[in-house]
């Protein structure tokens, strides 16, 4: 996210009230704009085409659908996106900007196989045995792939440091999702299959806008396509952080669909609604927290570390030592202003919510639910930009380990929170989320206590070869002179 | 008995004083066996064996201090114990060095000396010397500068030393510390050699340096007095080639009772019937056997025999070895000859040189540095004088400060172009003042500088010292 500080920093040079409003509605836009727009769309869909008056199988039909799509899509690509942002940042630091357009097709190859491996048997199965319309069916592949492109192709546009063309494609996409829709539905297919094909004509030109944006942004193809797939091997940990990172924000609703309680259409979906409503509710009501973070760290963290890498570059011990401590004060004071600015919002967030859900026909127990996971989403977001610092400092191997502990926490403790409570739910979850960020704010002090070493040691003087040491004898009386 | 031979950057792959003794050493005391250590920069380096290996030489050893960090499939991440980490800031801080530890942590221990030098041991201590001593520096540069000073070091001290009855390094620095680890592992005697003084010669050459600038060239010398310092405390024996040397190693720590002067020596019949000048050669030869070096100052020696052929016409200067050593310095030389506009100066590279000492009228010697040079010597047996710079023994040598059997040539200043000059216009001219002073000159080596004598006194040494206990925990 290095190319929104630039923008940020000339929205808050005034470091007035307005300004600050300003950056914070800039940052929302670029961050969490897109999820927004999608959402505002499908729900105004739901009401415009009269989805209440179809019928409840259908409508939990199209529902499931969104959802699989949008989650697994996410973690089809988690793992390939954090390596691949390294690879362009790499590329675009060195000046070869002509390897990142092979990259982009080797990921979208290796995107779309691994997305295909788990589309083709569910889609067969949604046909065969769940009994859905082989053309409803068909349309849902073709969603979740073009998602799959979706995605990933963020990370490129990310790269050319232009966000504000990510939120006006991903406008664009919905106003087409619903015109589209609208077209459907009056050419008489039937809401749900409308609302679909809308939503995936829309992603569909998302996907081709941030193409041809790429395309015109990195015109030339240096054809190395497989010179990405050292990243792999060499940035693992990036790898796994993001791809555990994700599975732990869903993972306990995949506990949770196994519940007695849970429903499932077309024989396929599983899901448990009060549960996973709860868990978007509970996502919305902390997402704030990335944006005001996103804030923080590239206006003021990001100069205080800039000035730390230079003081090791060129400066004194004294001096290091200085720019350390400043830094490193100032992690915590922002992660602190963070925490209790993120506490308030949520806290008046959840007042609102439970004055106003029951009204919209929301139950007790998403509500309980909602309660229990709104503390879980708390901790996950405040170890996120545990993990971003982590980054920060290039210590891959404390993200990992923290993504790792969290999704194995999260994971055991939704399964005991299903096994053992009958309500708060969320509780599992909440006690998976304080684990993993418990283990991101000690290993951030251990790395505080062991900077200089993680700095000046993590190097490589000599190439270390495994293995006895060859021979060296050049001379020996019975063999004669080898020389 | 079996002795070996530590040697750094010289036989058999480079010509020079310290190899054609080894060589005229082992050849000599053909009852003797050798095994050799010759200390290298890189293994992958192409390198020409430029003497043929003596019979009585059983092995020979290259070890690299510029190598991979070979490790084996387990190893553990070097975590210093306190009397370890003692060792190595005792080290670095060139306090009181416990060498014994640090010898016993690279050959008992499975040590990556990577992970060693970007561990966070050698970090901290690399700060504590920093805070000490030069705390205004760059931090990551002087860290950087630690780290590549002390990689050749740590890795010469992995190599598993041969066994053998004595062993005998030809120099201090990293040879003598080697030697010194030698000792210390097979518990044998341990003889050093210094045919110059190494960290004269080392300090000399880190001043002229490019390549190492500020603060950092007094670290580099301060590393070489350590090594030193470290051959001089665990050597049995040591040997100076004249009395001024020996008074330079006391000056530098050597305790003086271990110091045995032996001079070089020439195999005298070796140059009874060289080729003589040939009557039709109207020329005044002069000879310089000296590789084309910075340190052996080619340039004055030109830029004398410039000035003096000026006076003197029929003047030739026959330079006479290898230019290959330093190629661009060589080059110099050359341009040098053509600015001058001056005749009759050949570089004859790499040659036998007893198929010319013979012509020659007079030698000459412009180094900068030199101990106790074999050229001198030979040139006195062939009866030629001898014009040299007054370094290492040179005055001696050819004023004999210690006999009567008179000048055999001139001494002059270091870059003393007008002297040397002079010299040679004085030496040229007269024909009956060079043949006196040969004479002299033969008179003296016949008498004080034959081979068999002084290789018979290291044949002594190795002896006594064969018959020595080897490393003993307090000295």
């Amino acid at each position: 996210m290095a190319g929104i500080g630039f923008e940020l920093k000339k929205i808050f040079k005034e470091e007035s009230v307005t300004s600050l409003i300003g950056g914070i509605a800039y940052s929302s836009i670029v961050t969490v704009g897109p999820t927004i727009i999608v959402i505002m769309t499908i729900i105004a869909l739901y009401f415009f085409l009269g989805l209440t008056s179809v019928s409840y199988a259908e409508r939990e039909l199209l529902s499931s659908t969104i959802l699989y799509v949008f989650i697994f899509a996410l973690l089809v690509t988690a793992p390939f996106n954090g390596v691949m942002s390294r690879y362009i940042a790499d590329k675009i630091y060195d000046d070869q900007y002509e390897d990142i357009l092979p990259s982009f097709y080797t990921g979208v190859f290796l995107n779309t196989l691994l997305g295909e491996l788990l589309a083709l048997p569910f889609v067969y199965r949604l046909i065969v045995v769940g009994g859905v319309a082989p053309i409803f069916a068909a349309v849902t592949y073709a969603f979740f792939m073009i998602m799959i492109i979706a995605f990933f192709s963020m990370i490129y546009l990310s790269a050319t440091k232009d966000y504000k063309v990510i939120a006006l494609f991903y406008g664009m996409g919905m106003a087409v999702t619903f015109v589209g829709a609208w077209i459907f539905f009056w050419l008489g297919e039937p809401v749900i299959h409308a609302i679909l094909y809308g939503v995936t004509l829309g992603f569909f030109l998302i996907a081709f806008l941030e193409f041809s944006y790429m395309r015109k942004h990195f015109k030339q193809n240096s054809k190395k396509y497989f010179d990405c797939l050292r990243y792999f091997r060499e940035q693992y940990q990036v790898l796994f952080t993001n791809f555990f990172y994700i599975l732990g924000l869903y993972i306990h609703n995949f506990v949770f669909w196994g519940h007695p309680n849970h429903l499932v259409i077309a024989k396929s979906y599983y899901t448990m609604q009060s549960y996973d409503m709860a868990t978007t509710l509970a996502m919305f009501s902390n997402i704030s927290m990335i944006v005001i973070f996103t804030v923080l760290v590239e206006t003021n963290f990001h100069d205080r570390y800039q000035k730390y890498m230079e003081s090791i570059i060129g400066k004194t011990w004294q001096d290091i030592q200085k720019d350390k401590k400043a830094m490193f004060r100032l992690l915590i004071q922002q992660v602190s202003f963070l925490a209790i600015v993120q506490a308030i919002i949520t806290t008046i967030l959840f007042l609102i919510a439970m004055a106003v859900l029951p009204d919209f026909g929301f139950g007790g127990s998403v509500l309980r639910n909602y309660a229990s996971l709104i503390g879980a989403y708390f901790a996950i977001f405040l170890m996120y930009c545990n993990i971003i610092f982590m980054f920060y400092f290039n210590d891959n191997k404390g993200a990992m380990m923290t993504a790792v502990i969290f999704c194995i926490s999260v994971l055991v403790g939704s399964y005991w929170a299903r096994e053992n409570l009958s309500r708060l739910y969320g509780l599992g979850a909440f006690a998976g989320a304080m684990v993993g960020w418990s283990f991101s704010f000690y290993r951030l002090r251990y790395m505080e206590k062991h900077f200089d070493a993680h700095i000046f040691c993590n190097t490589t003087i000599i190439e270390r070869i495994i293995g006895k040491v060859p021979k060296s004898i050049i001379y020996k009386k019975e063999q004669g002179n080898e020389g | 008995m079996r002795i070996c031979l530590i040697v750094e950057g010289a036989y058999p792959f480079l010509t020079g004083g310290v190899s054609s003794w080894m060589q005229q050493m082992m050849t000599q005391l053909d009852d003797v066996e050798f095994i050799i250590e010759t200390l290298s920069v890189r293994r992958d380096e192409k390198k020409e064996f430029k003497y043929i290996i003596p019979p009585n030489v059983s092995q020979v050893r290259e070890l690299y201090l510029f190598d991979k960090d070979y490790v084996p499939g387990f190893f553990q991440k070097p975590k210093l114990t306190s009397k370890e980490y003692r060792a190595f800031r005792s080290l670095m801080f060139g306090q009181e060095v416990d060498w014994p530890c640090l010898f016993d942590f690279f050959q008992k221990k499975k040590v990556s000396v990577n992970s060693l030098l970007t561990g966070p041991d050698f970090l901290e201590m690399t700060r504590e010397y920093y805070e000490a001593h030069h705390d205004k520096a760059v931090f990551s540069d002087f860290l950087w500068t630690m780290r590549s000073m002390y990689m050749p070091l740590f890795l010469l001290l992995k190599n598993k030393p041969t066994k053998a009855d004595v062993y005998h390094s030809m120099s201090t620095g990293y040879s003598g510390v080697f030697g010194s680890l030698c000792k210390y592992i097979h518990k044998k005697p341990l003889i050093v050699s210094e045919h110059g003084i190494y960290t004269r010669e080392r300090e000399e050459e880190i001043i002229k340096a490019k390549w190492v600038r500020g603060l950092y060239k007094d670290l580099w010398i301060q590393q070489f007095k350590k090594f030193s310092q470290c051959s001089y405390d665990m050597a049995d024996d040591i040997t100076a080639l004249f009395e001024a040397a020996k008074d330079f190693q006391v000056e530098l720590g050597c305790p003086s009772e271990k110091i045995n002067v032996i001079s070089n020596g020439v195999h005298l019949e070796q140059f009874n019937n060289l080729v003589p000048k040939e009557a039709a050669d109207t020329f005044i030869n002069i000879g310089a056997v000296v590789r084309v070096t910075p340190i052996k100052d080619i340039k004055t020696m030109i830029h004398a025999f410039s000035m003096a052929k000026a006076q003197v016409k029929n003047l030739k200067l026959w330079i006479m070895g290898p230019l290959t050593e330093n190629e661009e310095y060589a080059q110099k030389c050359r341009q040098l000859v053509q600015e001058l506009e001056v005749e009759d100066v050949v570089f004859t590279g790499k040659i036998n040189v007893k198929e010319y000492l013979g012509k020659m009228d007079m030698m000459v010697l412009s180094s900068l540095s030199e101990g106790q040079p074999l050229v001198i010597l030979e040139g006195f047996a062939a009866k030629k004088p001898f014009i040299t710079t007054d370094v290492g023994d040179c005055r001696n040598l050819v004023l004999g400060l210690y006999d009567n059997y008179g000048p055999a040539g001139a001494v002059v200043p270091i870059m003393g172009i007008e002297a040397m000059a002079k010299a040679m216009v004085e030496l040229a001219q007269d024909q009956e003042l060079r043949q006196r002073m040969g004479s002299n000159g033969y008179e003296r080596v016949k008498n004080n500088y034959q081979n068999h004598e002084v290789f018979e006194n290291y044949h002594k040494l190795y002896l006594k010292n064969n018959q020595r206990q080897g490393y003993k925990e307090k000295r």
